[in-house]
Parts: structure tokens; sequence; C-alpha cells
């Protein structure tokens, strides 16, 4: 049998999760369509913009911590208390 | 009675009650006298009337030991209730040292909230170095605490050099504003920056709060890096370097903080972090965005100080502080698991929680001033700080994996503590005009308006969903990744082996020939031979000719 991959290789519970946040998320910036947004840099006023920009955001700094981490991993331990 | 108030700080009752709890052993007097010296310090911040106390003349200088504003209400306020609390949460730690160390240094914030003049401030600063050292030390890590002494010794340096300096120019000790440009001003700023945990140095902080008790971290995370703060707003307010630099802080810390395992020094590095954002604030250096900023240190305060009782709480209880050898603690510890999910939702600016207001105030006051650089990447850093702090740290500690069998019981008095703590975290982000009286020049913003708390919750909810598909990525692992501790712990070890081990091969490289030539020299002038080269006597005779030769060079050279 072939192992999983993708989104089916995440366990089930986390999967619901997942799906349900996506959905909230959905429901979110559909609402935002709605509301009068007071932006002030123009694209920071368009509906939905926080849901992709936070996305990218978090996407973008857990790939630098984890990258900066396999750089700057230090062998052994350190003199300490 | 308004002279004699006016001229009693609110530092006042924490040193003395600082002094006296070393005058008594354990037990309930000592208790209630720790616990009274903050409430006592809390009422005088707000007895005291606002200005600046008459002068004193001492050693010829004119100083103002106490001064109030909203400013220094502000901070007097937070300072005394993370006193309060922090005492109140250690109340069952049997170490008189701390408790005595941990009032002092809570009563040197004080004092450097309602100083008057930059000597009084430079005393309390200085008072406040100590009282944290001790905070440190009394934790039983000597090494560590001697790293922070040196540290704080530095910047302690940096700040009187640049006094020094500015108090001959004509504005003398007055507390006024500088701008970055003289030598006096530049190690001013750079002696405030160390203490606010700015890069180079910014290592000390996740270097000894970790190291401190399962108590003293809560002091610690409360009083320095926010004096810090204080005093920028107060001197350095608009200062533009300030604006790069708390962005690169916000970076930083977050990165660390997301690949950290220990919890208290996932903490301290979100320290920076947060300080990162009011330096960004104090840098745009509008009215509001200064008021923004110091709302941010007041509500930090309570946020990180119900975050470090949280995990205080767990070290104590557990033993143990690793992400990775935690897990399940929700059902064993409820209080705590709340306070930690509170905390952690606060620094992550979620609606409804104290952060959120505060938050929402300096990202105003960037879109008021047009700050888009620094908008956009504090508003990434905040998806980011939703991870760590909202996500990973409460999945991972009270979630995810096994429970312990047992966990000690914890006294009421830490609950209590955090349960307090928590109630201010919420107050706040239920009613945004609590900390607009403390800070009024922030109460245009709407915080609780639809479209605002929409943009925090899809901000939130995506970085939630990110979390999940990326979470065995996020698993704690052990692991120790360099800082900018290196420069000064590893780095001059490094530079001396090399140099050592250089030594060693010039010296065999030179050696054959320093024997060749010793020897031809004692084969042809064999006194001289023993005299130079091993260190034999002289005549009187040939020393006084030297010394006559010397003396004449010497007027020779001083002839010409």
């Amino acid at each position: 049998m072939a192992t999983p991959r993708g989104i089916l290789a995440i366990e089930p519970r986390r999967r619901r999760v997942l799906a349900i946040a996506v959905v909230v998320l959905l429901v979110l910036v559909g609402v935002d369509f709605f509301v009068e947004h007071h932006g002030a840099f123009g694209i920071d006023g368009t509906p939905g913009f926080a849901a992709w920009y936070g996305f990218a955001s978090a996407v973008f700094f857990v790939a630098l911590a984890l990258g900066w981490a396999s750089l700057a991993a230090v062998r052994g331990g350190r003199r300490d208390d | 009675m308004t002279d004699a108030l006016a001229a009693m700080s609110p530092a006042y009752p924490l040193i003395v009650g600082s002094l006296a709890v070393l005058l008594f052993r354990r037990g309930v007097v000592q208790d209630a006298l720790a616990l009274l010296a903050p409430l006592a310090a809390l009422a005088l911040v707000w007895l005291v009337p606002e200005g600046t106390s008459v002068p004193l003349q001492w050693l010829g200088l004119q100083l103002h030991p106490v001064a109030s504003d909203w400013l220094a209400r502000l901070f007097g306020t937070a300072f005394a209730l993370a006193a309060a609390a922090g005492v109140l949460f250690a109340l069952d730690r049997r170490s008189t040292m701390e408790r005595a160390a941990a009032l002092l240094y809570a009563g040197a914030a004080m004092g450097v909230a309602f100083a008057g003049d930059l000597a009084t401030l430079f005393v309390y600063w200085e008072l406040m170095a100590i009282g944290s050292t001790l905070v440190v030390l009394a934790g039983g890590a000597s090494q560590a605490a001697l790293r922070y002494a040196l540290m704080h010794v530095f910047g302690g340096i940096l700040f009187f050099a640049g006094l020094g300096i500015v108090a001959a120019e004509p504005g003398g000790l007055a507390l006024r504003v500088f701008q970055a440009g003289s030598p006096g001003s530049w190690l001013l700023l750079a002696g405030i920056l160390v203490n606010a945990g700015a890069p180079p140095v910014s290592a000390w902080v996740a270097d000894a709060y970790p190291r401190a008790s399962w108590s003293g971290a809560v002091f610690l995370s409360a009083f320095t890096t926010k004096a810090a703060v204080y005093v920028l707003i107060r001197l350095f307010p608009g200062e533009a370097v300030l604006v790069p630099i708390g962005l690169f802080m916000a970076i930083y810390a977050l990165v660390y903080a997301l690949i950290e395992n220990d919890i208290r020094r996932m903490l301290s590095y979100s320290i920076v972090g947060q300080v990162g954002f009011m330096l960004v604030a104090v840098g745009i250096g509008s009215e509001h965005a200064l008021a923004a900023a110091a709302a941010h240190a007041f509500v930090h305060i309570l946020y990180k100080s119900l975050l470090m009782m949280a995990a205080g709480a767990i070290l104590r209880a557990t033993g143990e502080i690793r992400l990775s050898a935690l897990g399940g603690l929700a059902k064993l510890m409820p209080v705590t698991a709340a306070a930690m999910v509170v905390g952690g939702f606060s620094l992550a600016a979620v609606p409804f929680t104290a952060g959120f207001v505060s938050k929402s105030a300096i990202m105003a006051a960037l879109a008021d001033d047009h700050a888009a650089l620094a908008w956009f990447l504090l508003t990434a850093v905040s998806a980011g700080s939703f991870l760590y702090a909202g996500l990973r740290l409460p999945f991972f500690a009270l979630v995810n994996g096994k429970a312990p069998d047992t966990v000690a019981p914890l006294p009421v008095s830490m609950k209590l503590a955090m349960l307090v703590m928590a109630a201010f975290n919420l107050a706040i982000g239920f009613s945004p005009a609590l900390l607009a009286r403390l800070a009024p020049p922030i109460g245009a913003v709407k915080v609780l308006s639809a479209d605002h708390i929409l943009f925090q919750l899809q901000l939130i909810v995506a970085a939630g969903i990110c979390f999940g598909v990326l979470l065995k990525l996020l698993a704690p692992k052990s692991r120790i990744t360099i800082d900018f501790d290196w420069l000064w712990r590893e780095l001059p070890a490094a530079v001396l082996g090399r140099l050592i081990r250089a030594r060693k091969q010039l010296q065999g490289f030179f050696e054959p020939v320093l024997t060749t030539a010793r020897s031809g020299i004692g084969e042809r002038f064999p006194v001289w031979a023993v005299r130079l080269l091993e260190a034999g006597n002289w005549r009187t005779g040939d020393i006084a000719l030297a010394a006559t030769a010397l003396l004449g060079l010497a007027l020779l050279v001083a002839a010409v």
C-alpha cells in the first residue's frame, strides 16, 4: 500500500481541525467584503488582505526560523550554568 | 501636605520594603511587608502631584528627585502592579535574598520612572542593575549573573560617559529631548539600548532571564527593558535610528522564539521582540506613537509577567521547562493553562485581550505616519507571534504528548497571582478605555471596530492554518542556536586559541635560528651573553654608565 502524501499524510484529527479553520477563514474573508475598510496603504484595505498576508507571513517566518536553525546550530554544549 | 507628597518618590516604599524584609525572618510579618511595599508605591504613584519636586542642591548639582506626569504614572502603575503580583506569586519561595532584591529592583525601576533629572535617573538606573543581578544570582546561576552584571556595567559606563558629556551642555542635568548627533547623546542612547536588549547585545536577555528561579524570572521580565523604553520616550522621542533597530529586534526575536525549546528562553526572546515594537513607535515620535509605545510597555508588563508566571508554575510543578519534555498539562494544571493561553493570546494581539488594544494603538500610529515598511513588517511579525505564543507554546506544553503522572501542587498564592494578571489582561481587552485613561493620546484609536477585529481574526486564523500544516516542522527540538552572545562568549576564546597555536608555530620556526644566534653571542661575548640572555648581574659601574647614557639620550630628545 502506497504511503499517503500531501494533505492525506496529515492524521485525520489534525485534518479535521484544519478543515474547520479553513472554513472559518473563508467565512471571515466573506464577511470582510461587507465591512467598511480604513486601509492606510491601499492594499491593506482590500477584503481578505489579512488572510493571505497572515498566511504568507507565517510561512515565511517558519521557513526563515528553520533555515536559520539549521545554519546556526551549535555542535556540542556550551560552558554554562 | 502636597509639598511633602511631591518630595515622596514612589520608589521609596519599595526600597524601604527591600531593606525591611532583610530585618525579619521568613514569616507572616515579612510576607506582609513585601506585599505592602508595592501597594504603598502604587498609592504614591497616584498621590504624588503632577509636576516637578522642589529642587535639591547636592555637591553643586541641582537635582529634582521626583517628577510626575501621565507617562511616569503609567509606568509607575505597571511597575507597582508587576511588583505586587510578583511578590504574591513568589510568596511561597523561600529566599529572602530574592525577595529583597526584587523589591530593590522594582523600587529602582520606579525611581527611573519618577526621576526629575539625569543624575537621579542614573543613580536609579544603576540600582536597577544591582537589584536585577541579585535576582538572577538568587536563582543560583552565578556565571549567568556575572555575565548579566558585566553587560549592565558596560551599558552603565556608556550611559555615564554620555551623561558626563551632555551635563556640560547648556541644558545641564535636566531631562530633555536629545538627538543622536553628538558623542554625548550617542553614548547615552547606546547605554539605554543595552538595557533595552537591542542588537548586538540582545542576547543577554535570553541568557540571564531563563536562569533565574521560577519566581525570579517574573520580576526580571517586567522592569529593565521597559524602564529603557520609558527613558527612550523621555530622551529620544522621534529618533529615526530606533525604527530600523526596533524592526530588526522584532524579526530577530520572532525567529529565535519560533525555534526555541526552553519556554522561558522563548519568552525572553519574545521580550526583545515586543520591545522592538515599542522602539519603532518611539522612533516614529508622534504624540500618538509615543503614547502607544508607553501603552504597549504597560500591557507587555501585564502579559509577560503572566506568561513568566505560567512558565514558573510549570517549572515548579514538574521540574521541567523544555517543551520537548512537556505535554498534556492542561488537565493537571488548569489555572496555569488558562494563564498561559490568556498571556499568549494577549501577546499575539488576539481581539479582546490587552495586547490587541496596545498593538492596535501602535499600528494606528504607524498608519497615521504613513510608515508603510514598518507597518507591513510588524503586521507580518504579529502573525508570526501568534504561531509561537498562541499556538506552539500552549499546544506542546498543555495539549500534545503524554501528561506526567503527577505534578507538585501549586500554592493558592501562585494561582491567585496568575488569575489577577489574567483578569487585568482581559479587562483592558474588553474595555480599551481603561488603558486610554492611563495613556490619553491613544484614546482616539477605535480598537473594537468591526473591520479591525475582522482584520486581526483573519491574520491569526491564517497563521493557525499555517501552524496546522507545518506542525511537525515546528515540533520542539533540543538544540542550541548561535546568537549574538557568540561574539563575547565563543569568539574571544576561539581567537585566543588560534593566537596561542600561531605563537607555538612561530616559536617552532624561529627557535633553531634563535638558538644558533644565542650560542654565537655566547662564544663571542660571554659576559654580555650572561647579562643579556640569562639575566646575569650587572656591575654597579655598568649600571651607572647605562643610566647616564639613557639620561643623555633623553636630554638630547628633549632638546630636539
